[in-house]
């Protein structure tokens, strides 16, 4: 009874707002269309006026991906607003994302001395979107963009990687620190969490999380070649998943495609732990998509709906950039239809074939099948 | 203002106006003040912003966190006295460094020594915890610096990484003793063998490790050094104490011009972040937006008057199909509250019709006619207006328990009983003419969508969406030819054959819909392409006419519900638990079921009524100006 207290006006609205997410046939014509400004028009969105940030140079397609992902992050925010505290702190965490890369790419333009209003005409969020973002957009160098996250988880972690930084003069110590406050924030907000809130959470979120470990701690040993102590220290140690044990193992190396049959994706071995990761990443995102539809068919009042909406939205924002990033390429609609995440199959309408398509059995998926 | 009025988003026009660089910071002040342009993005390639303004723009900040710097080391608060300032921040420049380095020079030395101080009093303090520990050993401390066989490292992890360091160290034996919480930090010890101190220096090093060595002057037995530490220790606090008498005399001299420089140098800023957005050519520069209509002569006027010479302004109508037009919704104050029944949904377009009054009528419509009770829309008509001390959605709130209560008194009913004759009808007894009149409003409900579809698409002269869109007039057609000819079939007044014949070249209509858009917007449909998504989109369409008038009934399947828990509490309210069972059920009613009757209202809103006519992507209206205030400027100090 209090769930649906706490959920009435969330529910309402994600249920409204998932019935104006793209359908079919506007898909069949995005996918029809000769190239990425027909796409735009089709969308009704003028070329000009995806021009969002003073001296910006970026393409109407770049700037109109910036706003998808923008969209993502205030209707995360806005749906924080609707849902009870906790639930809200997990939702306002996890919009933070964009917030997060946003932080990298200042940190990037300004640690290699490139000028700050391309920085800012790439990033995703604008100063009035969020208050984070409006206390570091003063900041004129690495050391005040911490001074001005004094008070901030995302400071405080800056802080903490600032003596290797100011010693080794490497950002990645600094974007490592951030991820992983990032992460170890969204672990601890699920943990916060209780009853089906929680469960529709580590579904939803934590188990994507644990594979995202499991990709990390492999990129990090395998990519980078950072030794197995750092594995260790760069890595979520509680994952809904493997957890620390996973990451040691990783660390001394497991291959990925063992960690992963442990986690429920089959991976294949035939291209090499590289091609392995790519086909981890591709499952981590249809295992959530499949987890999130599930959640249409159950009991409306939770969490689980909401984070349900927001994947369904991440997903068509993904399937967005795709389609426009393939007709930059001039790759036909056959081609695209094959690359997009949903698979060909879209929009609140078609969940029947959504749920013919779902690969998402929670005893095992074969990555890379669909 | 007029009700259609309130349907449309605040009229803008599209205003720019020229100005000489000579005038422009005078300009562009008083458009702060005014608070009543949004700036529009636009660069072109013979015009661009000036960078000097940015350039300016960071002087300003640079004097402004140097005056921060020496405020926060006075241990100021407070707000800045604004109020008479007005910023020209290239005329201010000499004016503000001159007053800074003045206070710098004022408070610099104070301040040094006092950083100075507090530095050492940080160092002596650690000294001595390192030194309190040591205390049981009997070597002198310089001998621990140089161990053969183990490696020890003493310092300061970040507290959440003491656990992640020792996972870290899965490979080797090692020893980890966290000594005391500093902060977020923590102050460790950790030993090893030497063979693995790669291996420590790596986990320590990637968990952000900062070592602490004792200093070089520190020697002898740990109780010997300890002893000397404290004595300086009690030097250094004595010193430190000085300092703070002479910080609060300083503050008292130095505040009124530091709170001075500070107002002025954070109003230039702004300002000048304001200008570097404005393309210039020629020492001309274009300032152009988007203005409230009932606001550009009176703004036109004030720019004029703070201008000294010649300016241009342009006021043009504006095309409302552009997307990038912020949205500023004028709802009166009395249906304020009810914004958020649209905005939760999202914000109207520029484009879109503003339903808010709308859909303020329509919930409370539909919301009394499932609640309708005189007894529990009174209560909670109370609990609304107990509720609009704290929120305004409380209005909300007691707006649906007076509706309540008009509809109850049209029911006869108050907390389940029957209390008069029914004007119209009693939900219990007469389930199935109130399903229909459900569904009548359903149907009243829906073309009302419809025609502000209509009228929307009108207003933007999208034809197609007038004219062939599924909530158009083609849809609209299709909708009373399966509707109101399928009843007259049903019933017998409408031969079947004639109910076809009209429905089929609409649904024919409907079905090659989009080849038909294409054909008139001069393109070569496929039609063996779109036959196929084109009959799924038909199929849907009748489908979700049907439940979209369906859906309704639940108005009045929730009318009988609601009635028959009232007069079931009433029924079992007997003996001496009576008045508990009649106080637990009304709760219960008005809290339980009136949230359900809620969510209901909403989803039907937001589903079938706002799914004919409106989107809800507006991007807001934000105006230009100075932090804090729609006056010149600003809070002043108390």
């Amino acid at each position: 009874m209090l769930a649906a207290v706490h959920y009435a006006a969330a529910q309402a609205r994600v249920r409204a707002r998932r019935s104006l997410l793209l359908g079919g046939a506007t898909w069949d014509r995005l996918l029809a269309a000769p190239g990425p400004e027909q796409v735009l028009t089709e969308l009704g969105v003028p070329l000009e006026a995806t021009r969002a940030y003073p001296g910006q140079s970026a393409s109407a397609v770049e700037a109109f991906e910036r706003d998808l992902r923008r969209r993502q992050y205030l209707e995360t925010r806005s749906l924080a607003k609707n849902v009870p505290e906790r639930a809200s702190d997990l939702l306002s965490w996890y919009a933070g994302r964009f917030e997060v890369q946003d932080l990298k790419l200042l940190i990037r333009a300004l640690h290699h001395d490139r000028a700050l209003d391309e920085a800012w005409a790439a990033m995703t969020l604008r100063p009035a979107d969020s208050p984070r973002m409006a206390r570091f957009e003063p900041a004129r160098s690495l050391a005040e963009v911490v001074d001005a996250l004094v008070a901030d988880p995302y400071g405080r972690a800056l802080t903490n990687a600032w003596e290797r930084y100011d010693l080794e003069r490497r950002p990645f110590y600094l974007e490592v620190a951030l991820d992983l406050a990032y992460q170890q924030g969204l672990v601890n907000r699920i943990e916060a969490l209780g009853g089906r809130d929680r469960e529709d959470a580590e579904a939803l979120l934590g188990r994507w999380l644990a594979r995202a470990n499991l990709l990390a701690a492999v990129r990090y040993r395998a990519m980078a070649g950072v030794s197995p102590e750092e594995v260790v220290n760069f890595c979520l140690h509680r994952d809904f998943g493997g957890g620390l044990a996973m990451v040691q193992r990783v660390a001394v190396g497991a291959k990925v495609w063992d960690e992963a049959a442990a986690l429920g994706v089959t991976l294949s071995r035939e291209g090499g732990e590289a091609q392995a990761l790519l086909e981890l990443e591709r499952a981590n995102d249809r295992l959530r998509r499949a987890a999130a539809r599930e959640r249409w068919d159950r009991v409306p009042f939770g969490l689980g709906l909401v984070l349900a909406y927001l994947i369904d939205l991440e997903a068509e924002a993904s399937d967005l950039t795709t389609l426009l990033e393939a007709k930059l390429q001039q790759l036909t609609g056959a081609d695209v239809r094959t690359r997009l995440a949903q698979g060909g199959a879209w929009g609140a309408s078609h969940e029947g074939a959504l749920g013919a398509q779902s690969t998402g059995a929670p005893g095992g998926e074969r990555a890379g099948s669909s | 203002m007029t009700a259609a009025g309130m349907l449309a988003p605040e009229p803008l026009v599209d205003v720019s106006i020229l100005v000489a660089e000579a005038d422009l910071e005078p300009v562009a002040a008083t458009l702060m003040r005014e608070r009543a342009l949004h700036v529009a993005t636009q660069e072109s390639e013979h015009w661009a912003p000036d960078p000097k303004w940015a350039e300016l723009a960071e002087v300003y900040r640079g004097f402004a966190a140097r005056l921060r710097s020496v405020a926060t080391a006075l241990g100021w608060q407070g707000s800045l006295p604004f109020g008479a300032i007005e910023p020209r921040p290239s005329r201010d420049r000499l004016d503000v460094e001159g007053a800074l380095l003045r206070l710098e020079a004022r408070v610099g030395g104070w301040q040094d020594e006092s950083a100075a101080t507090t530095r050492e009093l940080a160092e002596l303090t650690l000294t001595k915890r390192q030194l309190e520990l040591l205390q049981p050993l009997t070597a002198p401390v310089e001998e621990l610096r140089g161990l053969r066989h183990e490696e020890l490292a003493i310092g300061t992890l970040p507290a959440e990484n003491v656990e992640r360091v020792a996972a870290a160290l899965f490979q080797v034996t090692f020893a980890l003793l966290p000594l005391e919480r500093r902060g977020p930090r923590t102050l460790v010890a950790v030993a090893t063998h030497r063979e693995d101190a790669p291996v420590l220096e790596r986990a320590l090093e990637s968990a952000f490790f900062e070592p602490l060595e004792l200093p070089r002057e520190v020697r002898g037995l740990p109780p010997e050094a300890l002893a000397k530490v404290e004595q300086d220790l009690t030097t250094a606090q004595e010193r430190a104490a000085a300092l703070e008498t002479r910080r609060a005399a300083l503050a008292a001299e130095v505040l009124d011009d530091l709170e001075a420089t500070l107002a002025r140098a954070q109003l230039d800023l702004e300002l000048c972040e304001a200008l570097r957005r404005f393309p210039c050519r020629d020492g001309i520069y274009v300032i152009a937006g988007w203005v409230p209509k009932r606001r550009t002569r009176e703004l036109a006027d004030k720019v004029r008057a703070a201008a000294s010479g010649p300016l241009v302004v342009e006021a043009l109508p504006l095309d409302r199909r552009r997307p990038a037009v912020p949205s500023l919704l004028r709802n009166p104050p009395w249906l304020k509250p009810f914004e958020t029944l649209v905005t939760t949904f999202g914000l109207a377009g520029y484009d879109e019709i503003n339903p808010t009054p709308i859909a303020a009528f329509v919930f409370l419509f539909m919301y009394g006619m499932m609640f309708g009770d005189m007894g529990h829309g009174a209560l909670l008509a109370l609990a609304g207006l107990a509720l609009a001390r704290r929120t305004p959605f409380g209005i909300v709130v007691a707006s649906a328990g007076v509706s309540s209560t008009l509809f109850g008194a049209l029911y006869g009913v108050a907390f389940g009983a029957e209390v008069m004759h029914a004007p119209w009808l009693r939900p219990l007894d007469a389930i199935f003419p109130l399903l229909i009149a459900a569904v009548v409003a359903g149907v009243v409900i829906l073309n009302l969508g419809f025609v502000l579809n209509l009228v929307s698409a009108a207003r933007n002269r999208d034809r197609m969406r007038f004219w062939l869109d599924r909530s158009g007039v083609l849809g609209m057609a299709l909708y009373w030819a399966l509707l109101g000819g399928g009843l007259l079939t049903f019933t017998g007044r409408l031969p079947s054959t004639v109910w076809l014949i009209v429905v089929l070249p609409l649904a024919l209509a409907v079905w090659f819909r989009e080849p038909l858009e294409e054909r008139l917007r001069g393109g070569r449909p496929s039609l063996g392409a779109h036959a196929v998504t084109g009959f799924f989109e038909l199929f849907e369409a009748v489908i979700s006419y049907l439940s979209n008038t369906l859906s309704f009934v639940r108005l009045g399947a929730f009318a009988v519900a609601h009635e028959g828990l009232a007069s079931m509490v009433l029924r079992y309210a007997n003996g001496a638990s009576g008045v508990v069972v009649v106080l637990v059920g009304t709760l219960l009613i008005v809290g339980f079921e009136g949230l359900i009757v809620g969510i209901q209202a909403l989803r039907l809103q937001y589903y079938e009524f706002f799914g004919r006519f409106f989107q809800g992507r507006g991007r807001p209206f934000q105006p230009l100006g100075f932090e804090g205030g729609p006056d010149a400027t600003i809070p002043v100090r108390s």
